[in-house]
């Protein structure tokens, strides 16, 4: 992992790269699925107007204490999600999230191949101790993901969060520490 | 096998596109490959649709095994 604060990120696993997203990473398939309020109805992901604003927003992942990689398929060398890290260097924790926006690659564990690599990232080189995730209720695939991981659910907040598609949500915090992720990698030998 | 935990072995088969053989007693998240995240989410809306009615969240997050979708369907 050769990264440095403020340095672009690139995290490989067997299948995909992922790499601190550049604004000309979003051809119009990334910026359509980015922009698709159905997809990522329950992402998390801010609304944006229009591709200005998106671009203003990648501006805000500083590769220091903000990440967001783009995964790409090394099959097909085609952007088909993306991963958010949060870190906050004062509590030593980091809140992540994760869209996958080929429809093509759901259900083909890209999130738990990907996060387990980011996981890693987060613990043994940010140092932190807490990763965890805020989850709309109806976001099925994250709730599964987490529990596949061994996030555990700490919790809920109850109509929390609106989707994009405008339906209120609660919301399910899902937390992981670090000594769980050590004995997670030992059981699953990753 | 009781007729719930039968209709539970359907239910997961069809949301993980196998044959109900290969869902044994100890079926879970963890013993079966084609238990993704998509599978899940189709056994969640199969398992709303049967029931007419959306599952609580905390029901949601603690289904993770054959027993855990006989219960539901049981309650």
């Amino acid at each position: 992992m050769a990264w440095a604060p403020g340095k672009p990120l690139r995290l490989a696993t067997d299948n995909y790269i992922m790499r601190s997203m550049r604004s000309f990473q979003i051809d119009d398939y990334v910026f359509n699925w980015i922009m698709d309020r159905e997809l990522t109805n329950y992402s998390g992901l801010p609304r944006f107007p229009n591709r200005k604003a998106l671009e203003q927003w990648l501006k805000r992942f500083d590769n220091r204490h903000r990440f967001l990689l783009n995964i790409t398929c090394r099959e097909t060398d085609r952007v088909i999600g993306l991963q958010k890290l949060d870190y906050y260097p004062n509590t030593e924790s980091a809140k992540a999230d994760v869209v996958i926006g080929d429809r093509e690659y759901w259900g083909r564990d890209v999130v738990l191949e990907t996060r387990s690599k980011l996981l890693d990232f987060a613990y043994y080189r940010l140092r932190c101790h807490k990763v965890y995730g805020m989850v709309m209720a109806r976001n099925v695939p994250a709730i599964f993901n987490y529990k596949a991981l061994g996030f555990r659910c700490e919790g809920v907040l109850k109509d929390h969060d609106v989707s994009m598609l405008g339906e209120r949500c609660d919301i399910l915090m899902f937390g992981l520490l670090r000594n769980e992720w050590d004995e997670i990698r030992k059981e699953k030998q990753l | 096998m009781t007729d719930t935990v039968a209709k539970a072995r359907q239910l997961i088969a069809d949301a993980l596109e196998i044959s109900a053989d290969e869902v044994d007693g100890d079926a879970s998240i963890e013993t079966l490959d084609a238990w993704t995240s998509l599978g899940h989410m189709r056994l969640i809306l199969a398992l709303e649709e049967k029931l007419g009615k959306q599952l609580e969240p905390s029901a949601i997050v603690e289904i993770a095994n054959l027993d855990d979708v006989a219960a539901i369907l049981n309650d």
